[in-house]
Order: C-alpha cells, then sequence, then structure tokens
C-alpha cells in the first residue's frame, strides 16, 4: 500500500495528556498524590467513621500513651489526651476541619480571586491602575498579619478565621491570574484572534482560559497550603479555631502546657500536619515541574 | 595528528524524540593547519565543537569509537582531567557571542580573567598597569577602534559584531594550540570579515596555531583553509584537501555544492538556474534512515537505506554508496 | 534610571498611603467606639470625650479625620494603648530591637546556610549531594513552623536538657535596657561577669534563631538553586568553562554572582517569611517581641496597638521591599539593560 507520508507520523500527546504523564512519572509526586486523596478521603468521610466522639470524655483514661507503648491501651491507638479525650478520633476530626476547610476556602478565594483578576487583566486604564495599587499593598502585608488583623476585626473564633483566611488568599489569586492574563494576551495568537473579530469575552473564555487553567490549579495548590499554614497558626496562636477544638493547631496550643508529660500530644498533630503539608507541596512541585518540563521541550 | 575523531555520534535524549543529531561522523587534523567544517546551517557543526570542548548541556549524549587529541583518548579521561587540557590547549570562539559573554561583568574583567599569568614580564606590583596595557593592545590587534570605552562596557552594550571580535580576542590570547572558530565572522561587515581572517591566518603561520574553521560560507574555507569536512544533517560527507575536493568530488552532495557556486562552477551561463538538489534538508524530527540525502540524492537507489561507511580513496574520505567521478 | 527611581518611589508612595487608609478605617471597623479606639482611652468624662473627638477630627468628615491620623501618625502619636495606658510608639519601640534582633541573626543563619548550600545543589544538579539537599529543603519546607518550635524545646530542653526554653535571658541576670538590643547592651553596661551573661544570652537566642531560620533557609536553598540551575545552562557558563578558569574561579566569579542578582528582589519574599515567623517563634519561646506584644494587644483587644502595629509592620515590608528593587537595580547591570532598552 502505498504511503501518503514518507515520514514515520509520530503521535504526539495533548498538552494535558503530556502533563500528567509527565507528572506520574516522578514517583515521589504519584505517592504524595495518594497521599493527598487519602486526606480528602478522610477529611470527608472521616468524622462519621472516626471511633470516638473528638469531644467525648473519658475519665477513666486520661493522659493515655500511644498504644504501642507499654502504659498504652488498644482502644486508644493514639492516646488520649488530658481530659481522656481520644487522640485518634481528634486528629481525623482535625483532619475536616484543617484540611477540608483549607480545601473549601481555598477554592472559595480560586473563584472570586480567577473573576476579579480576569476582570482587571483584561481592563486598561486609571481603574485598574488604582486596582493595581490597592493589590500591592495588600500583597506587600504579610499574610499572617493581616489574618490576625481581620480576625481583631471580627473576634477570635473559626469561623472568622475563615473569613479571614478567604480574604486573604483572594488577593494572591487575583494577582496570579492578572499576571498569567497579560502574558497570555501579549502573544500573537490573541492578536490573530483579536484580528479575526473575537470579542473579549470569547477570547478570554476560548483563547486565554485554557492556557492559563494550569496556573490557576498551581496556584491553588499553593493556597491550600498557605490556608493550612494560616489556620492552624491562628488556631495555635489561640485566635482562630478555640481552646480545646481538634483543630491541628489548637491541639499542638493546647499540647504545650502538657509538652513535659505527654509529648505525644505534640508530635501526633505536627506529624500529621507535616506529612499533609508535604504533600500538597509536592503535589504542587511536580505540577509545576511537568508543567515547566513541558513548555521547555 | 592533532585532532582525530572516529564515527562522532551525538544524541538528543527527550521523551518524545531519540535522534542522532550527529551521526557517525569522523574528522581529523593535521598540527598546524586551517580545517574547514562546511555545513548547512543546522547540520550539526556546532554541537561537534560543543561535543569537543565538552561543553553540551546534559540532554544531550556524546559516543565516538575514539576523540584523540594528542594521542589521548579525551572521552576516556574524567571530566577534571579533560577539562585541564581543553582549558591548556583549545579555545573556542562560541557562535552566540554576545550570550557567550557574562552579562553581569565588563568586558574589561572578562578579558582580565584570562591572560595567563606568563604574559606578564614586570613585578606584582605593575600588574595592573600591565593587564590593562595588554587588554588594550589585544582588542587594537582585533581591530576595535573604541577600546577603552569596548574595554568598561558590560557585553549588552555592545553590537554583536563587537562582541565577537571581543570573544576572538579572548580566544587567542591564550596561544592555544586549537582554535575552535564557530562562524567567527558571522556578525561582521565584508572588510572587517577579512582582516579577522587574515589575523586568524597570521597566528597560524607564526605561532603554529591550529584552527578548526567552522561556517557555512563555502568561499572562506576554499581560501583560506587546506583542508574541510563536509557536513549532511549530521552525517559527514566527504572530507580531504581542499584543492582534491575542488577537483574531483566523489560524493554527490559535495558536487553539487560546488556546482551551486557560480564562481567555482565555470560553465554556467548567464541567467541560467542555478543547479540544486530538489527539497531541503530534513528537520531533526523527521530524518530518514540510511544516508540521509537520500531522499534529495540523485543517485540514491536501495542501498541507500543503509548508512554508508566511510570510504578512503586518495586522500578523500568519503561516505556513499554510488560514488562519482570515479572511472 | 532617575524615572525608574520615581516610578519606585511613586509606588511606594501609593502603597502606604493605601495601607494608612486601611489602617485608619480599622478604627473605625473595630468595634466600639471610633474616639477610644484611636485615642485608647477606654473611660471618659463626656467633657472629655468632646474634647478628644475635637482633637482626633472625629467630628468632621472622614476625609479630614483621615488627614489628622496621617498628621499624628507621622508625628509618631498612635494614642496609648488600652492595657497599659501608655504611649504605643513607646511601647513599640521598646518590644522592636528583640524582634530586630532576633531577626537579623535569624536572617544571618538563613543566608550563611542558605545561599552555599543552595549554590552546592545547583551546581551538582541530579546529584546525590543535590538529592539530599534538595530532599532535606523540600521537608523541612512543610513543616509548620510551630511544630519545628515545639519539636526543638521538646529535644533539646526537655530531652537533652541543653537549651533554655524561654526568655532572652535567665532572671538571674539584669541587664540595663539602653539601646534594646541585648547583645550591645551586655557590652555597654557593667556587669562584673560579661562573659556567663553572654553565654546566658546566646544560649536563649540559639533555639528562636534555629526555629525561625529554618523556613526562609529552604525558601533560599530552593531560589538559590533553582537559579544556578538556570545560570548554568546559560551559554556564558559553557563559554567560560574553556577560558581556562578554575572551577573556583568560575563558581565565584562567574555562576555565583549571576545567579544571586536575579532573586534579590525575591528577598522580600522572605521578609516577608520572617516577619510571620518571627511572630509566631515569640510567642513560643516567649521572646518579649512585637510578635508576641501583637497576639497580647488581640487578646486584650487593644485596638489602637493593633491599628499601629499594622501600619508601621506593613510599611517596614513596602519599604523594604522597594528598597531590594532599588538595590537590585543599582547592582544588576542586566536591569539596567532592560530599563535602558524600555526608556
Ligand atoms: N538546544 C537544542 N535543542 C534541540 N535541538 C537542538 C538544540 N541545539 C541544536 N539543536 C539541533 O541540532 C542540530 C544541529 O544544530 P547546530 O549544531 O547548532 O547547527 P549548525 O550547523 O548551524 O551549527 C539542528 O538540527 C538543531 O535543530
Ligand atoms: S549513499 Fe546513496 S543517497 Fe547517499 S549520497 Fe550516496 S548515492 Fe546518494
Ligand atoms: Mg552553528
Amino acid at each position: 500500500m502505498p504511503q501518503n507520508d514518507i515520514y514515520n507520523e509520530v503521535e504526539y500527546p495533548g498538552p494535558y495528556q503530556q502533563a500528567w504523564g509527565k507528572f506520574k512519572q516522578n514517583h515521589v509526586s504519584w505517592v504524595c498524590f495518594c497521599i493527598v486523596m487519602f486526606f480528602i478521603f478522610v477529611a470527608v468521610i472521616g468524622p462519621f467513621i472516626s471511633p470516638y466522639s473528638p469531644y467525648h470524655q473519658d475519665t477513666g483514661y486520661v493522659l493515655l500513651p500511644p498504644s504501642w507503648q507499654s502504659a498504652g491501651n488498644v482502644h486508644f491507638l493514639l492516646g488520649t489526651d488530658d481530659l481522656g479525650r481520644d487522640v485518634f478520633s481528634r486528629l481525623i476530626h482535625g483532619t475536616s476541619l484543617t484540611f477540608g476547610i483549607s480545601l473549601l476556602v481555598a477554592f472559595g478565594a480560586l473563584v472570586i480571586g480567577v473573576s476579579l483578576g480576569a476582570l482587571a487583566g483584561m481592563s486598561k486604564g486609571i481603574r485598574s491602575s488604582i486596582f493595581n495599587h490597592l493589590l500591592d499593598a495588600i500583597l506587600s502585608i504579610p499574610s499572617l498579619l493581616l489574618a490576625v488583623v481581620i480576625v481583631a476585626i471580627l473576634g477570635p473564633g473559626l469561623n472568622n478565621t475563615i473569613w479571614a483566611v478567604l480574604l486573604v488568599l483572594i488577593p494572591q489569586f487575583v494577582h496570579r491570574t492578572q499576571i498569567v492574563i497579560r502574558d497570555e494576551l501579549k502573544k500573537e495568537y490573541i492578536t490573530a484572534a483579536r484580528l479575526d473579530g473575537a470579542s473579549e469575552f470569547h477570547i478570554l473564555k476560548n483563547s486565554i482560559f485554557p492556557n492559563i487553567i494550569e496556573s490557576i490549579i498551581l496556584q491553588y495548590s499553593l493556597a491550600v497550603s498557605a490556608a493550612m499554614l494560616d489556620i492552624a497558626a491562628l488556631g495555635f496562636l489561640g485566635l482562630g479555631a478555640q481552646h480545646g477544638s481538634p483543630e491541628w493547631g489548637a491541639m499542638l496550643s493546647d499540647s504545650i502546657d502538657l509538652i513535659y508529660r505527654a509529648s505525644w500530644l505534640a508530635i501526633l498533630p505536627g506529624i500529621t500536619m507535616f506529612l499533609c503539608l508535604l504533600s500538597v507541596n509536592t503535589v504542587g512541585h511536580g505540577l509545576r515541574n511537568a508543567l515547566k518540563h513541558r513548555s521547555e521541550s | 595528528m592533532l585532532l582525530d575523531v572516529r564515527n562522532l555520534t551525538v544524541k538528543l535524549n527527550n521523551d518524545t524524540l531519540d535522534v542522532n543529531a550527529i551521526d557517525k561522523m569522523s574528522l581529523s587534523m593535521r598540527d598546524g593547519s586551517i580545517h574547514g567544517l562546511v555545513g548547512e546551517t543546522g547540520s550539526g557543526k556546532s554541537l561537534f565543537a560543543k561535543a569537543l570542548t565538552g561543553t553540551l548541556s546534559e540532554k544531550w549524549t556524546v559516543q565516538a569509537d575514539r576523540m584523540f587529541w594528542q594521542g589521548e583518548d579525551l572521552l576516556k579521561l574524567s571530566e577534571e582531567k579533560r577539562r585541564q587540557i581543553i582549558n591548556r590547549d583549545m579555545a573556542m570562539i562560541f557562535q552566540e557571542p554576545s550570550r557567550s559573554l557574562d552579562p553581569t561583568v565588563t568586558i574589561g574583567e572578562q578579558i582580565n580573567e584570562v591572560i595567563p599569568k606568563s604574559e606578564f614580564q614586570g613585578s606584582i606590583w605593575s600588574r595592573r598597569q600591565e593587564r590593562l596595557q595588554i587588554a588594550k593592545n589585544l582588542l587594537i590587534k582585533v581591530g576595535i577602534k573604541h577600546y577603552q570605552q569596548c574595554y568598561e562596557s558590560y557585553p549588552h552594550e555592545l553590537s554583536e559584531g563587537l562582541c565577537q571580535k571581543v570573544m576572538i580576542a579572548m580566544a587567542i590570547i591564550r596561544s592555544p594550540k586549537l582554535l575552535i572558530a564557530d562562524e567567527p565572522t558571522d556578525a561582521m561587515e565584508s572588510t572587517t570579515k577579512i582582516q579577522i581572517m587574515r589575523l586568524l591566518q597570521k597566528l597560524n603561520t607564526q605561532k603554529n596555531m591550529s584552527v578548526l574553521l567552522i561556517t557555512h560560507d563555502l568561499e572562506s574555507v576554499i581560501n583560506y583553509a587546506q583542508e574541510m569536512t563536509l557536513l549532511y544533517s549530521g552525517q559527514s560527507v566527504e572530507s580531504g584537501s581542499v584543492r582534491d575536493l575542488l577537483k574531483r568530488p566523489y560524493h554527490p552532495y559535495t558536487e553539487n555544492l560546488f556546482t551551486s557556486i557560480p564562481k567555482f562552477n565555470t560553465d554556467t551561463r548567464p541567467k541560467s538556474r542555478l543547479q540544486t538538489l530538489p527539497g531541503s534538508t530534513p528537520p531533526l524530527q523527521h530524518l530518514p534512515i540510511g544516508c540521509r540525502l537520500g531522499p534529495r540524492c540523485p543517485r540514491a537507489q536501495k542501498e541507500c537505506v543503509v548508512t554508508p561507511k566511510s570510504v578512503k580513496l586518495k586522500g578523500h574520505l568519503f561516505s556513499c554508496h554510488h560514488p562519482i567521478n570515479l572511472d | 534610571m532617575f524615572v525608574y527611581l520615581l516610578r519606585r518611589i511613586n509606588l511606594l508612595f501609593t502603597t502606604l498611603i493605601v495601607i494608612s487608609v486601611m489602617s485608619f478605617s480599622l478604627g473605625h471597623l473595630f468595634p466600639g467606639d471610633p474616639v477610644i479606639n484611636f485615642s485608647g482611652k477606654p473611660s471618659l468624662t463626656y467633657s472629655e470625650y468632646q474634647d478628644l473627638s475635637q482633637t482626633l477630627a472625629l467630628d468632621k468628615s472622614y476625609f479630614e479625620q483621615y488627614l489628622a491620623y496621617l498628621k499624628r501618625s507621622f508625628n509618631g502619636d498612635f494614642g496609648v494603648s488600652f492595657s497599659s495606658q501608655k504611649p504605643i510608639l513607646d511601647e513599640f519601640l521598646r518590644v522592636l530591637p528583640a524582634s530586630i534582633e532576633l531577626s537579623l541573626y535569624a536572617l544571618l543563619v538563613t543566608l550563611v546556610f542558605g545561599l552555599p548550600l543552595g549554590l552546592l545543589a545547583g551546581i551538582k544538579n541530579n546529584r546525590l549531594i543535590d538529592r539530599i539537599i534538595f530532599s532535606v529543603a523540600t521537608i523541612l519546607n512543610s513543616i509548620p513552623i510551630f511544630w519545628v518550635g515545639l519539636l526543638f524545646i521538646l529535644i533539646f530542653t526537655l530531652n537533652m536538657n541543653w537549651l533554655p526554653m524561654s526568655g532572652r535571658l535567665t532572671l538571674l541576670y539584669e541587664v540595663p535596657s539602653i539601646t534594646g538590643f541585648l547583645l550591645v547592651d551586655i557590652a555597654l553596661s557593667d556587669l562584673a561577669n560579661k562573659s556567663y551573661v553572654y553565654t546566658d544570652a546566646l544560649r536563649h537566642l540559639i533555639l528562636p534563631t534555629a526555629t525561625l531560620a529554618v523556613l526562609p533557609a529552604t525558601l533560599v536553598i530552593g531560589m538559590m538553586r533553582s537559579s544556578v540551575i538556570h545560570v548554568m545552562g546559560m551559554p556564558y557558563i559553557k563559554a567560560a568553562q574553556t577560558k581556562g578558569l578554575t572551577s573556583w574561579q568560575l563558581i565565584t566569579r562567574h555562576v555565583f554572582r549571576n545567579a544571586l542578582l536575579p532573586i534579590i528582589p525575591q528577598f522580600g519574599l522572605l521578609f516577608n517569611t520572617l516577619v510571620t515567623s518571627t511572630m509566631i517563634t515569640e510567642v513560643i519561646f516567649s521572646w518579649p517581641g512585637i510578635g508576641n506584644w501583637i497576639i497580647e494587644a488581640i487578646y486584650q483587644r487593644d485596638f489602637p496597638a493593633i491599628q499601629a502595629s499594622l501600619l508601621i509592620v506593613a510599611s517596614m515590608m513596602i519599604s523594604i521591599n522597594v528598597l531590594l528593587e532599588i538595590a537590585h537595580m543599582m547592582v544588576n547591570p542586566l536591569m539596567r539593560k532592560e530599563f535602558n532598552a524600555t526608556k
């Protein structure tokens, strides 16, 4: 059969596929992705399967060390705290609080921030300039300080923390979206689309958005990790989730007074949070590498 | 033999692509000669130079049957040792002059740091003065008139041609045994081109500096070089002394190349079409198997899907299954 | 050059204005009476209240109030603290040196460890040493700072009993506060056993400094590493490799400089992290600095203090960022090129 193409045709995978393939090639990222999935799973259904209520106080078993120590008890896998609450259950609930809420808050910030950023990125002139200065000002304030001030206005508590973190994250999304849109707008294919008579909205939806979606996902992974840190830090400082809440930061803060007697209370929530943060960050890293690699080749 | 490279293969490793950008190329140089390496743009000339000096990035792998430099196989040495030898004996003028100079350091400082200690005669105390003097003489030598200004500039403040001259100055100050000049006169006007070529020629004769002259400009090779190697799409085509090659090319590509230049083709009638091969050079992604000239070669036959071995005949080395002018 | 400076300074000013507006509006946003929030005096008689309202211009339009606020801020009058009833500026200046001292040492540690390690990792890219440095940096980067502090205390104070857990100095010693910088004050004081005091002060410094330096150091390693990798792939480094320089010369003269210059503006991020981390570190180690003071102010709902600290800290951050950019512009010839090209 005559071949109508003398060169062997190479099948190139699509851009998303390529990035995903590259991402999966990196075993560490892949493992961390699975861990993140696991944490999401725990955050969603954990509260229904935890052995005890996080607030249930078993006065018979106070300050029980984790079960692998000789003084431990298998019924309380990771031991209990000073009020006889099961640490394992508290950690599971903490996953929902710290990690689950971070996912949601970051997503909320993404939706609002990207919309604002798209508006700002597509517009020019004095209004956008004022907006940019405002943005610059907000971004120059350390996020935790801003969150602390917002909590100071609203008053301490987990609910207010969520609002504070949301408000802190939005400008970062706006900023990122604006930058990538600006970069994209400079490219020739946009000009070509313009010359073809495409409307601004059309350009945004069909030309720009598919090209920036990955940067936004990347920013999302950063935002989740920042949200976790801020929520936990506020909890730790006693400004977020209140004393006694199973939120990880609050748990750590509660552990300080007992650190002489019950080091596991300080270690276990820390390890959990560390693992979660590490996975999220590594996934973010892997994602960035995969994208960078693709744009290079 | 100063340099003897056999079957050099340079491979580009990529996940979607795995190609030999240079495929079994050979090149050997006599001591004290000017050797031209000629090929179209993209045929892998710069790659060869970089493979020789070990300045390729990690995505390339270099293999060769041998890469002898004065009887020592460079590829068998440790990286440290190899770098030492290259630093001692070779100097290279890179093709992208402005990108090959450190953007954050002034030209003067960059020249200063390559001046070998042996150049200084005076005591330590007069070093500063002496340095300045040597650098200036050097700049004048390569034909930079506003040397003072040039000395104090950063690379990005100079034109491409000036950067090229600076690169040349920095290369010749160390009086290397081998100067690898990758398109050394690319960005210059034709009069300066000639000056630079004369300078290189002078260094060649006076200081016995061998020159590997890499260029796509056949004319300058014919004018200045004694031997040449032709490259097509990463495969060596033919090599030998320039005079022999001109007189009697064995490889179809060589002949075509010479006839495509009116000056060397005495029987071109005015206003007639120049003879060229049909088609164009294949891109790296779509290299034909076997002889890469195959799809364009008028003499191609079915053997040509196998890469031809290089054959030595009357001082030429050529790679073709069906050579011409054999009789 | 001049235009560039003007542009930066313009940015600095507008940003400062935005910040001051934000800080001003806090006075109205905080729960409670603005007069009390701005002045910091909670229990006032009616006439006092009226007087204050007049001096603070709170009976006028928002714009005039803002101008008055700006004027007061410039004169260093941020009102008095709710809890101590002392002028906020005094309180602030009292705790500032401790924070600066701590951050400075942490910054020093960060750079001393971060830059060389990042450089090494970048040069040995993909080799074992790079893998190790990079993995450790990535791992440390993900440890929440408050947990680092707790771990350090757990290990070095409680288990090993090597280092003290909190404060700047053992209560035994009393160093008169002159500059506020403890190490300087010790030198200025006329204590008999200075060397003991120094040892004590340094021992108190180790854990907080280490805690504070972990995160910024990992950031510096990451920035430096990727910058070095980028630079190592540039043609001019390849070219320099054939120029007869030793590896050491190559690295110090060409790689280090080219890698460091472009990341200077990113150091703003470093300061940002540093400020955030300082707040937490100070709380963990009961370090009498600004972070502790702000958190205390929030517990006490000391609104004038919060308002002032937002204004001051944010202004400092912005100034540092702009200064860094200007410094970068001065030292990086390439920046001048870009600037010349766009003039
Ligand atoms: N960094 C690179 N990445 C991928 N391909 C490259 C790169 N540099 C060169 N090539 C390819 O290698 C081949 C040889 O290039 P080069 O040696 O620069 O040619 P020239 O003969 O013009 O100097 C070309 O086909 C080019 O496309
Ligand atoms: S080997 Fe075949 S295709 Fe190649 S040049 Fe010779 S004749 Fe032509
Ligand atoms: Mg080239």
